[in-house]
């Protein structure tokens, strides 16, 4: 096993497209690390450059001490899982996933003892002399993971190998491919465009976004403490509802005024300078909640009931502010924080199922929210308004 | 009887086809109906029913023409063709692998150079290969001819390969590069594999072309004991009388190897020419 360290790494196609800029991770020895993006934000590119099918432009790719920018594929000892898996259609199973040994000149023998055990662990041992074509998706996949297991490589890495498969499938693979990760130690780089994916997978996570890492982190972390309104709004299902806001103080203290309404916010040290500016106010679905619900003094908003969507035993209750305040994670602001487009005054509350909720408006409470540049997105603070 | 799917219009329709298709046929008829005749028939009554079906003739025509009987013909014909396509196969996909791949950007002056190659006419070149050919020793024997082929055809292989090869997915390759083989590894264990049905197209292709071939097989083998059957159906002809009914007697066995081989060998044909891999 092996620690991957990404250092200023770049990649700057002919075109003068940029890739990947400046990326510093450390993938420490044995950890499953998720890189995780829209699409076309680097991170493909960058597992690439890990695997040696990218050249690199920039920076240092170390891989156990040693700079492997210039080392060719087959001297890495990398074993990559492809989107479409890539079995070699013209041979049997068996031969897919002792190519790897074939490569390193294993004897006979031994490759056949190895494939028995990895097949035998990948409930592979009926479909051995079949060919890819006449597999379903999940055992293809499987079969790809034999192949790449095989060999014991340093690193694994992965380029969204559970695209291909249905939602139940997925499920399944997601777990088997951690167990997997888990009991054999095995440093892996995983890259999906899901965030479901990257959240319960990784012990770490890095999100990307336009060639830019924005944050490296536990999943927790990511998701407690975005570092700013990309990662944000990218993390969690619903999104995190984006305000725009401005604070002033009062006699009581610091108060937040979102639209029309205001509420205090309490003494928070990194909120000083931003008194009388615009400012981004995010607030996760769920720590949106019916005002009998929040324990403590807590924040308040008056809204009106839309419609409330039944996910048992959750509900997504669509609230209206009555004034367009919802910003989008990509706005942009004037210099003085004053958003050029503000969308409408829709919000989405996460509250369980068993609560019913009268039409008309009621006052919702806020337990927790997170400030947000508006000139950069960076993440100013975070809030508990319940503590206060 | 609205909802049969076999109207007037398909009537007409396998008519007219069983129409084209005996037309096709004509020839064939004629090709067996000569080889029957005896040598007064052929030239009496040309196009109608022997009296007599002259199995004699192909014994006559088995015995061949100038020294070499129709087998050794055959053999050397198969001999020349087979060679011919093993080194268009094994050099035309290696070459047109790497112009696909190379990462220079003067893989396109490569690949339109062999576009020219094709559309320029061999016998412009017959003069020149010739003299050189016979000063190197290279005619009248199969290595000449089998290296004259190979080059001729060269840029036709090329262009099937590199068209096959463009549509190919680079993973399989990537794939096999990050398992750790080499690029010859690559080639042979993944990439050649993969262009098994575009190999058929070249195979039948330029096999076909090699093996009809007279006008080259004429220049450079005539007189040989290495002569080819094309040059040995020619024989018959002679300056004075040319004996139809063993050319055509002849042309039905060097007729036979071909339609076996077609029979034998259909569906990669037809899969080469629609093309595409399937995973």
């Amino acid at each position: 096993m092996v620690q991957i360290n990404f250092k200023d790494v770049a990649k700057r196609y002919a075109d003068g497209t940029d890739a990947v800029r400046s990326l510093n991770i450390d993938v420490r020895d044995g950890e499953f690390l998720v890189m995780v993006g829209p699409s076309g934000c680097g991170k493909t590119t960058a597992l690439r450059m890990v695997a040696g099918l990218e050249s690199i432009t920039g920076g240092e790719l170390v891989a156990g001490n040693r700079v492997i920018n210039n080392l060719a594929p087959r001297d890495r000892n990398f074993a990559m899982v492809f989107q479409n898996y890539a079995l070699y259609p013209h041979m049997t199973i068996f031969e897919n996933i002792a190519f790897p040994l074939e490569c390193e000149g294993v004897a006979k023998a031994e490759i056949k003892k190895r494939v028995e055990h990895v097949v035998g662990m990948l409930d592979l041992e009926p479909h051995l002399y079949r060919k890819p074509k006449s597999l379903s998706g999940g055992q293809r996949q499987r079969v790809a993971m034999g192949r790449a297991v095989i060999r014991r490589p340093h690193a694994f890495l992965m380029d969204e190998p559970l695209s291909n498969l249905d939602a139940k499938l997925r499920v399944q693979m997601r777990s088997e491919i951690t167990q997997l990760q888990h009991d054999l130690g095995t440093t892996t780089l995983y890259v999906t465009h899901d965030q479901v994916e990257a959240m319960t997978m990784g012990d770490r996570i890095a999100v990307m976004n336009k060639g830019v890492l924005q944050q490296v982190g536990t999943p927790l972390e990511i998701y407690e403490r975005p570092l700013n309104m990309f990662v944000a709004a990218f993390v969690g299902s619903p999104s995190i509802n984006l305000l725009s806001a401005r604070l002033e103080r009062t006699g009581d203290g610091v108060i937040c005024v979102v639209g029309e309404q205001r509420f205090g916010i309490g003494a928070t040290p990194e909120l000083e300078a931003w008194i009388d500016r615009g400012i981004v106010f995010g607030v996760r679905p769920e720590d949106v909640s019916l005002r009998s619900d929040a324990a403590g003094k807590g924040a308040t908003l008056k809204a009106e009931f839309v419609l409330s969507e039944m996910v048992p035993p959750e509900q997504l209750v669509h609230l209206d502010l009555g004034a367009d305040v919802v910003v989008a994670a990509t706005e942009e602001f004037d210099g003085d924080g004053t958003p050029r487009n503000l969308q409408n005054g829709k919000i989405i509350a996460r509250i369980p199922s068993e609560y019913a909720i009268s039409p008309g408006t009621g006052e919702w409470a806020i337990r927790k929210g997170h400030f947000f540049d508006p000139a950069n997105g960076a993440l100013i603070a975070s809030v508990r308004f319940d503590l206060n | 009887m609205s909802d049969s799917r076999y109207g007037p219009k398909e009537l007409v329709r396998e008519a007219l086809l069983i129409c084209v298709a005996i037309v096709w046929c004509a020839p064939f008829y004629f090709l067996v109906m000569v080889s029957g005749k005896s040598d007064t028939d052929v030239f009496r009554a040309p196009l109608a029913w022997p009296e007599e079906f002259m199995f004699d003739n192909f014994r006559r025509a088995w015995a061949g023409t100038n020294r070499v009987t129709l087998g050794e013909a055959l053999i050397n014909s198969a001999v020349v063709t087979v060679a011919t396509v093993a080194i268009l196969i094994l050099v035309g996909s290696i070459t047109a692998y790497a112009v696909t791949r190379a990462r220079a950007t003067s893989r396109e002056w490569i690949y339109i150079f062999f576009v020219f190659a094709i559309i320029t006419p061999w016998q412009l070149s017959v003069v020149p290969l010739y003299t050189s050919f016979r000063q190197m020793g290279l005619v009248g024997n199969q290595l000449g001819i089998i290296i004259l082929f190979s080059g001729l055809l060269m840029p036709l292989a090329v262009f099937l390969y590199v068209g096959f090869l463009r549509a190919m997915p680079m993973e399989y390759e990537e794939a096999a590069e990050v398992d750790g083989a080499g690029r010859w590894r690559i080639f042979f264990r993944v990439v050649f594999p993969l262009l098994t049905p575009v190999t058929a197209t070249v195979a039948v292709m330029t096999g076909l072309i090699v093996w009809n071939d007279f006008f080259m097989q004429l220049i450079f083998l005539t007189g040989s004991d290495v002569q080819t059957l094309p040059i040995s159906i020619f024989g018959f002809v002679g300056e004075y009388a040319a004996r139809w009914n063993l050319v055509f007697a002849a042309v039905c066995v060097a007729l036979a190897p071909i339609i076996g081989f077609y029979v034998f060998a259909q569906k990669e044909l037809i899969r080469g020419f629609s093309g595409g891999i399937k995973n």
